[in-house]
């Protein structure tokens, strides 16, 4: 080999080396890349989530874009997302990527109720080991090409839920980092998921206080509406007796007009009494300090006492009682139970024609009593048959125009009905009157 | 063995030499060094650990105790890493590699009793876990905690093996005084105290340079400007020191720092759950007292 050869050799393996040298540099860039494209990859995941964060008012779209997320970011094959009620009691799915899958693998890997215990204990993510039995199984080794991961959802201390999850890599090459970004991004899914809860609730709680502030609207203008008739009446019928009496006149005529006058005054002022008792009954049996004076009582004399109270008032309306027994008798409050009748006939008469015909029938079975009253009204559309027991309805039609009266005595008939353990109802069809029923258990303990 | 009641800046000069302080195993840096990869995977671990047999089944007996309590044998140190996670893998390794220095290479019988000074490393180690889980959980803070507490007073190895009758002095010292703390008297006959030869030694060792300040100041956390870990080391230290003599947590309260106990934000009856669960943990910690 002369000299050229020789440094052309030489050349040549100097040119190998650098050649070499740059191969690996070229190795160890295409490494940083890909490390460096997979981070940029992570980051995006962990920024997307924080955009939504500020932006999604839907949990579904939450669940979405995790499950999104987690895709692009571990390589994800199957997922189940768990979440608590608020009682921190029940548990469901909220969202899943192949639950099937999911709970094949669940057999597979022995995921039970003890692994699950440990990882809340413990409050961090938990990759299931293959587990003793089976270990040297070579059909086992298809499964554990891929791993089973629990993750426990915390918000600061108070257990949200948990998320299973089938990753398509075996457990043993599972990154650091791989694991921190999962705990990560469900993590802060878990502070939205919360925060969304809440705001849903809040949103809620805020409608139902609207509810009950329209409810009070609703109340105070109802109130002071039906309070002012019989106020009007009461005032402008003293106001002409104490004229009357200045001007001394007591002649037969204005004896039959002071006799109306005190009338007027009585009924307004039984009106009056019964609004603020029925207020007063409502107050009491929403807190639940309404009490119930029991006795033996017979149901027909009672509602025959009713009855009589009301003839001289009835002379427009047929009134028709009858019972199968007269002898029935039930444990009860005689005075609520009267209130009840009350009501229910007022009603019927309010709705009844001029001369129409109002039915009331008693009948009973072993454990409890049935009272129906029957009008000849206008009669009850469906869609109103449930309302009418709501405090302050009444139907808006001309005829309550012409009636007047609040919607008290039906709401105060359910409130003692349902303290007597009893259910109130009424059966009716338009244009063909409406029938009344309350039943009653005979005996405390025996429902209707 | 030199006079250590030189000045400080010779001292230094001394630990740098190295000569006289334990070394640490190769492995453990070699952990350390993985366990700072965010890429690392649980197979990388395993090959490391694979290599010292003894270190593997010390491991896995760690993460089957009865600390641990999951729920099925872990067989493989693959296993363990993915189940208990990378962290608490490090300081089973930390834990039973050191317990080889502290305690199963020390000789004759000593003065400064090895295995009560490692019960008591052990109990700071899982009071500051606690402490950080009632306070500001997080996996990576409580385990972080944990290695603090094993390795807080690595500096009276140090002593104990190579300025053995000054040791022995302040240990005598501190029994007849009761009013002076220890490290008060270290630094009257040795002119340095065990926090700041611990820190050193955390800094030849390579360890994690956030694991310095905690040390160096877990006996004057006002110092330090890593507050939380140095407070969290601070209070572990203490309540370790009074639950091996009471488990009754106002009696420890009143002899915890308030500054120290109100920068964590501890109260009372946090501090109850910490001393209960302390006591419980400390009875399944039984490995990790003689691994």
């Amino acid at each position: 080999m002369d000299n050229k050869e020789e440094e052309l050799l030489k050349r040549i393996n100097s040119m190998e080396s650098s050649l070499k040298e740059k191969m690996e540099y070229c190795r160890m860039l295409e490494e940083i890349n890909s490390g460096l494209r997979k981070y940029l990859n992570e980051m995006t995941g962990v920024y997307r989530l924080l955009e939504a964060m500020n932006t999604v008012k839907s949990l579904e779209k939450i669940y979405d874009l995790l499950v999104d997320i987690l895709g692009s970011t571990i390589e994800l094959d199957a997922c189940a997302i768990f979440l608590y009620d608020e009682n921190g009691r029940d548990c469901r799915a909220v969202k899943e990527v192949d639950p099937e899958k999911l709970v094949k693998y669940k057999q597979i890997f022995n995921v039970d109720r003890a692994m699950y215990e440990w990882v809340f204990k413990k409050k961090h993510i938990a990759i299931v080991p293959k587990g003793t039995e089976g270990r040297d199984d070579p059909g086992l080794a298809f499964f554990q090409s891929k791993s089973f991961a629990i993750v426990p959802l915390f918000v600061n201390e108070k257990k949200v839920g948990y998320v299973d999850i089938l990753i398509n890599k075996p457990a043993n090459t599972i990154t650091q980092q791989e694991l921190s970004l999962l705990t990560i991004l469900l993590n802060q899914t878990t502070v939205v998921i919360e925060n969304l809860r809440m705001y849903e609730q809040e949103k809620e709680t805020v409608n139902k206080l609207r509810q009950i502030d329209e409810m009070k609207s609703d109340i105070m203008i109802t109130t002071s509406h039906e309070l002012r008739t019989p106020l009007t009446i009461l005032k402008g019928s003293s106001k002409i007796i104490q004229i009357k009496m200045k001007e001394d006149m007591w002649n037969d005529d204005d004896k039959k007009l002071y006799a109306e006058l005190i009338h007027n005054v009585n009924t307004q002022a039984e009106i009056l009494e019964e609004i603020t008792n029925t207020l007063l009954a409502a107050t009491k049996f929403e807190n639940g300090t309404l009490t119930l004076n029991k006795k033996v009582v017979n149901i027909k004399q009672m509602i025959e006492s009713v009855i009589k109270k009301y003839t001289y008032k009835t002379k427009n309306v047929n009134l028709k009682f009858t019972y199968t027994d007269p002898n029935i008798t039930a444990y009860v409050d005689d005075e609520e139970m009267k209130k009840v009748v009350r009501n229910i006939l007022s009603n019927a008469f309010k709705y009844s024609e001029e001369n129409g015909d109002v039915y009331i029938d008693l009948s009973a079975d072993a454990k409890t009593f049935v009272v129906s009253v029957k009008d000849s009204g206008p009669g009850i559309p469906a869609e109103e048959k449930e309302k009418i027991f709501d405090k302050f309805y009444r139907m808006d039609r001309a005829l309550t125009r012409r009636t007047g009266g609040m919607g008290f005595g039906l709401y105060l008939s359910k409130i003692i009905t349902v303290q007597h353990g009893g259910t109130i109802w009424v059966e009716s069809q338009v244009g063909r009157g409406a029938t009344f029923y309350f039943r009653i258990p005979k005996e405390e303990g025996f429902g209707g | 063995m030199g006079d250590l009641k030189e000045t400080s800046k010779e001292l230094k000069d001394l630990i740098q030499k190295m000569d006289d302080l334990p070394i640490l195993p190769n492995i453990i840096s070699k952990v350390m060094k993985i366990i700072d990869n965010p890429y690392s995977n649980a197979d990388h671990l395993t090959e490391l650990i694979s290599m010292d047999q003894s270190l593997t089944v010390k491991t896995l007996k760690l993460a089957n105790s009865a600390y641990y309590g999951f729920p099925r044998e872990i067989v493989t140190v693959t296993e363990a890493v993915v189940v208990l996670g990378f962290l608490t893998v490090r300081n089973l390794i930390l834990t039973s590699t050191l317990y080889n220095i502290f305690v199963n290479e020390s000789q004759e019988e000593r003065e400064f009793d090895r295995r009560k000074f490692w019960k008591h490393s052990v109990a700071t180690a899982i009071c500051a876990r606690l402490l950080v889980s009632a306070t500001a959980p997080g996996q990576k803070e409580e385990e972080e905690a944990f290695t603090l507490g094993i390795l807080h007073d690595v500096g009276k190895v140090f002593m104990d093996t190579n300025y053995h009758s000054q040791f022995f002095e302040v240990m005598r010292e501190s029994k007849k005084n009761k009013n002076e703390p220890a490290y008060a008297i270290e630094r009257r006959i040795l002119n340095t105290d065990h926090a700041e030869i611990g820190s050193m030694i955390i800094d030849k060792w390579n360890l994690p340079e956030n694991f310095v300040e905690p040390i160096k100041f877990h006996h004057t956390p006002g110092l330090a400007s890593d507050k939380y870990m140095t407070n969290v080391l601070h209070v572990a230290d203490i309540i370790s020191k009074f639950s091996a003599i009471t488990y009754d947590a106002s009696e420890i309260n009143a002899r915890l720092d308030r500054e120290a106990m109100g920068t964590l934000k501890l109260q009372e009856e946090n501090l109850r759950t910490v001393v209960q669960n302390l006591e419980y943990e400390m009875s399944n910690a039984d490995l990790f007292l003689n691994s």
